[in-house]
């Protein structure tokens, strides 16, 4: 057995690896995880400051049995990431109070390793990319210090080699970033983490859902387009369809998947093509303008309802290219039982707005005609568009329509989806995002869930089915700009006297880097790398092309890496030493006689030059303990010292004969 | 079924010993003899990664086919660093060895029974230091050590000793594992170097027989009564023999010669020990020339197949004791 003692200097690098790799899980991890690693640490910490004895393997087991239990308890299962890192916690733990000799530190370094990746499966953000580095760091300075086999060194001795190790690595890690094939997964079933709350939309829409939404700042997601985006008020992204009513709420149907090559969409003008980074909703949905006609993406389908879906829900962030008629006909022709669902409406609800409904058709006969009269009705009436309405009761329609006239966006949708149904024309509400803000840094848009928004699509014979907004009817700054101007135009939200147009630049600036992140780091993946490659140059690379070239990549690169070893092994140039200190009189242009030493030459650079007295006399201290002394430390910091020197650039460029005169 | 591990176990370290003893042999065919002082190049210098070593790619791996399933982007860019931390491992580790300067291989004799200390020395002609540096012969590991840059470094590996005689190393490994004990990187030196093991002294050894020499002469006088003249003092002189007078005279410092020739002089004689066991003779002879030494004596030493004349000094103890160590026939203890 090593006595303890010897671990004390690697142990608190190893103990430390481990807690920065536990930091992600601190947070997401059931409390008595996190105490017990914790308290595990610290004892064996105690036990090694005290040379005290390690907790027996008697009181060991039993805890490490009870925590097993405790983990299957909590996570009903081991299966998938988060019972996996809690299961690693608890053994880290428990290998940390018997840890004794190297190879239990490398044990806990491997542990900390899978625990760092199981942080990244959970979640990924901008800042794992620096918390990768430092982790990593962490870890490798401890790998150092355990994988000493001689005396203990400084810790500063570890970090340096730590960090010269990292710089080495770096430029083999961006090669096989770059170079080495991705292949599209999933190669096994993965655990879909579900009970996460997400913000967003749902399936089911009652009064109230989508203004408390609107309080979000959150990203929905980025959409990037092939040219000119469209105007602002074509921006209607679709998520979800609802047909189904029961007279205060409105759900969706389940999706039913139609084919790629399916015609129910012809377009009628132009067309969008762009890109679209959505983040995780942990639904079904993606978003698509009005309307789709086809897309990119594995998985990706389009439903009956001219949404589009993927069979896997959306658990991380994705990135998928769709096309989407902005003018368009959707289903000409409806089927006799669309048609009944379309305009069912539950039996005796709402009878004020039904008989309402009733009086205005009778005035309008044509579908047209009585759809525009009852947008004039919302326009003509002191209907005001409102964050906080008013609760509503049962008959939700009735009451909005008649007594509390303020409402948002779903507010009006509904009503007018339920006056459509009442005046026979087959009706819907859509759910998605409307509009969306560029950022003036790159062209993209950034659709935020405070752009949640609710319409209604009417079907009209030949036309099929046609996009109503009536809260554009109501409050047009709401779709023309945003929700903000909207709210100002009603006196909810007042002009800040100072725009704080500095603030939303830095904001925006930063959306940018995240968005480049995602999409050049986290979303990297075969089709940016497909990408990459056409950029570079490269048409259709097969995987065999690509492990060629990262052969070919890493060989060049470790044969400089081996070269930079091989010099800093060679014998130094016999005048190395003198060479330098040429440079140090170059620098300061004051050249020593004939016979003076360095340090006198050093003094003498201090009464002529004040400003270098110090700099000249740290370079002398150490070129003669580099020189004559053997002293590692100032051959290491000698050519540092130089830089200290500061000297005129023409003084850098002059040369200096070999002996030196005067 | 309990009884069947150990058995599996040794039957694994038998084939790994086998391996080693093949893989030995074609080392040794393929590098020749080697002299001292050599130059460590790439051409003798093997790598292989350790179980750490072992299990850290293995990790990879596993990274790289989780990285892959979840399409995690993060998940690759860790395996892609830590496959970038071991490959640069693999290279530093080779490049801490090459280049090393082996100056010499030494040991210093020692009794039977005391550990051997084989000292390599190594000298490091480059600027940046080489580190955890260790020395091995066999399962032999001595101390890990740091070489300065421009510097010289010393090895030191210890192998146990049971009999006098001879301890052979003939062949010595220098290995290193720096930075992360991923890779092991080693070179072997076919340079025998031997280390002389000294009887290790009977500790019940019966008194030293009288000198025969003095039987014969005036007996209960001391010998150095007959003063025969002066000469230059030599190391191991007794402090008895010095001429103190004349030394505060003339600042000289002179030993008294003694008359009588071979009268003060003792002979170590194989042939009086007592017992029949070789060894155990060597043993009491390696006492007797120890005692011998130490009082200042004179003395000679008498073996079956040879003799040293008389003299006096750690010198000629160490000339006696080597001769024991090497009398027919000679215990080999070779390590390779």
């Amino acid at each position: 057995m090593r006595s303890t003692g010897e671990l004390k200097k690697s142990l608190s690098w190893t103990l430390l690896a481990l807690l920065v790799a536990y930091l992600p899980h601190l947070l997401n991890k059931p409390i008595w995880i996190s105490a017990l690693l914790l308290l595990c640490m610290s004892i064996r910490w105690w036990a090694e400051q005290s040379k005290g004895p390690l907790v027996n393997a008697w009181v060991r087991t039993p805890i490490g049995l009870i925590c097993f239990v405790a983990v299957l308890q909590t996570y009903n299962g081991l299966n998938g990431v988060a019972p996996g890192s809690a299961l690693l916690a608890v053994m880290a733990a428990l290998k940390v109070l018997e840890t004794r000799t190297q190879r239990d530190q490398f044990v806990l370094l491997f542990i900390s390793l899978f625990m760092v990746l199981a942080g990244f499966l959970v979640e990924q953000y901008l800042w794992s990319g620096p918390y990768l580095l430092i982790s990593v760091s962490v870890i490798v300075t401890a790998w150092l210090a355990v994988g000493r086999r001689g005396k203990p060194l400084s810790d500063g001795w570890y970090l340096r080699q730590m960090r010269r190790h990292m710089l080495l690595s770096i430029p083999v890690l961006i090669a096989m970033w770059v170079l080495f094939p991705r292949v599209p997964g999933p190669f096994w079933a993965i655990p879909t983490e579900s009970g996460k709350a997400n913000t967003g939309l749902s399936k089911t829409m009652s009064p109230g859902d989508i203004s408390q939404l609107s309080e979000s700042d959150a990203v929905a997601f980025r959409a990037e387009f092939d040219g000119i985006p469209p105007a602002k008020d074509q921006l209607y992204w679709r998520a979800i369809v609802m047909g189904r009513f029961d007279g205060r709420s409105w759900a969706s149907d389940d999706p039913v998947y139609v084919r790629n090559s399916d015609q129910s969409v012809t377009a009628r003008g132009q067309e969008a093509r762009y890109k679209v980074q959505m983040e995780a909703t942990n639904q079904q949905w993606l978003f698509a303008l009005d309307m789709p006609s086809s897309w990119e993406g594995r998985g990706v389908y389009r439903s009956r309802v001219q949404t589009l879906q993927r069979r896997r829900p959306v658990d991380e962030r994705i990135e998928y290219t769709v096309r989407s008629f902005l003018d368009y006909n959707a289903e000409t022709q409806i089927s006799p039982r669309s048609q009944r669902i379309y305009t069912h409406l539950p039996e005796g609800s709402n009878p004020r707005a039904r008989a309402f409904a009733d009086e205005l058709r009778k005035t309008y006969p044509d579908q047209r005609d009585y759809a525009q009269a009852v947008l004039n009705y919302f326009t003509e009436q002191p209907y005001y568009y409102t964050l906080s309405p008013p609760a509503l009761g049962r008959e939700a329609v009735d009451e909005f329509l008649f007594d509390t006239q303020r409402g948002f966006c779903e507010h009006y949708a509904s009503s007018f989806a339920f006056l459509m149904r009442a005046g026979g024309i087959p009706a819907r509400i859509v759910a998605g995002y409307q509009g969306g803000e560029t950022n003036p840094f790159a062209d993209y848009l950034i659709i935020r869930q405070s752009d949640a928004h609710a319409w209604t699509e009417i079907w009209l014979p030949q036309r099929g089915w046609v996009r109503v907004d009536p809260t554009a009817a109501v409050a047009p700054q709401r779709i023309e700009q945003d929700l903000d101007s909207a709210l100002r135009e009603f006196g909810e939200r007042s002009d800040s006297l100072f725009e704080l147009a500095m603030l939303e630049r830095v904001k925006l600036a930063w959306d940018m880097v995240n968005a480049r992140w995602n999409e050049w780091v986290l979303g990297y993946g075969p089709q940016t790398q497909k990408e990459l490659m056409e950029k570079l140059g490269l048409q259709d690379v097969s995987w065999r092309d690509m492990i060629i070239m990262l052969a070919i990549v890493l060989v060049g690169i470790m044969t400089v890496v081996t070269g930079y070893l091989w010099i800093a092994h060679q014998p130094p140039r016999p005048d190395y030493y003198q060479a330098l200190f040429r440079r140090a009189q170059r620098r300061t242009g004051i050249l020593a006689r004939r016979g003076e030493t360095a340090t006198g030459w050093a003094h003498r650079v201090g009464r002529e030059q004040p400003e270098n007295s110090l700099a000249a006399r740290r370079f002398a201290r150490h070129y003669l303990r580099a020189r004559y002394a053997g002293n590692t430390t100032a051959r290491r910091r000698l050519p540092l010292t130089l830089f200290g020197i500061r000297g005129r650039w023409r003084n850098r460029f002059r040369r200096i004969a070999h002996s030196n005169q005067k | 079924m309990r009884w069947r591990l150990p058995s599996a176990k040794r039957l694994i370290e038998r084939m790994r010993s086998g391996a080693d003893a093949k893989v030995s042999r074609w080392v040794r065919k393929r590098q020749g003899e080697d002299h001292l002082p050599l130059t460590l190049r790439s051409k003798r210098i093997y790598i292989l990664p350790t179980s750490v070593g072992v299990t850290f790619g293995i990790v990879c791996l596993a990274m790289l086919l989780g990285s892959m399933n979840y399409n995690n982007s993060m998940g690759f860019a860790l395996t892609f660093m830590l496959a970038a931390i071991g490959l640069v491992a693999m290279h530093r580790c080779h490049q801490n060895l090459a280049g090393i300067r082996v100056l010499s291989a030494t040991a210093e004799p020692v009794f039977a029974g005391d550990p051997v200390e084989f000292e390599l020395q190594l000298h490091n002609e480059g600027r940046s230091e080489r580190l955890d540096i260790e020395a091995y012969v066999g399962k032999q590991i001595g101390a890990a050590d740091d070489i300065p840059g421009e510097g010289i470094g010393r090895l030191r590996v210890s192998l146990p000793t049971e009999r006098r005689g001879q301890t052979v190393v003939e062949r010595f490994g220098i290995r290193t594992r720096f930075p992360m004990s991923l890779l092991n990187t080693w070179t072997w030196m076919y340079t025998p170097c031997t280390c002389i093991v000294w009887p290790r002294p009977a500790a019940d050894a019966p008194p030293r027989p009288p000198a025969p020499a003095r039987a014969r002469g005036n007996q209960g006088n001391q010998g150095d009564d007959d003063f025969a003249g002066l000469r230059d003092y030599r190391d191991g002189d007794s402090p008895r023999l010095i001429a103190w007078k004349t030394l505060a005279r003339s600042d000289q410092l002179k030993s008294r010669q003694l008359s009588g020739g071979g009268t003060d002089t003792t002979w170590i004689d194989f042939a009086v020990t007592p017992g029949g066991d070789l060894e155990y003779r060597l043993a009491v002879m390696a006492r007797w020339i120890i005692d011998a030494e130490r009082a200042g004596e004179r003395f000679g030493l008498r073996l079956p197949d040879g003799e040293i004349t008389p003299d006096q000094g750690k010198t000629h103890r160490d000339r006696c004791l080597n001769a024991l160590a090497l009398v027919t026939p000679v215990p080999e203890l070779r390590h390779a």
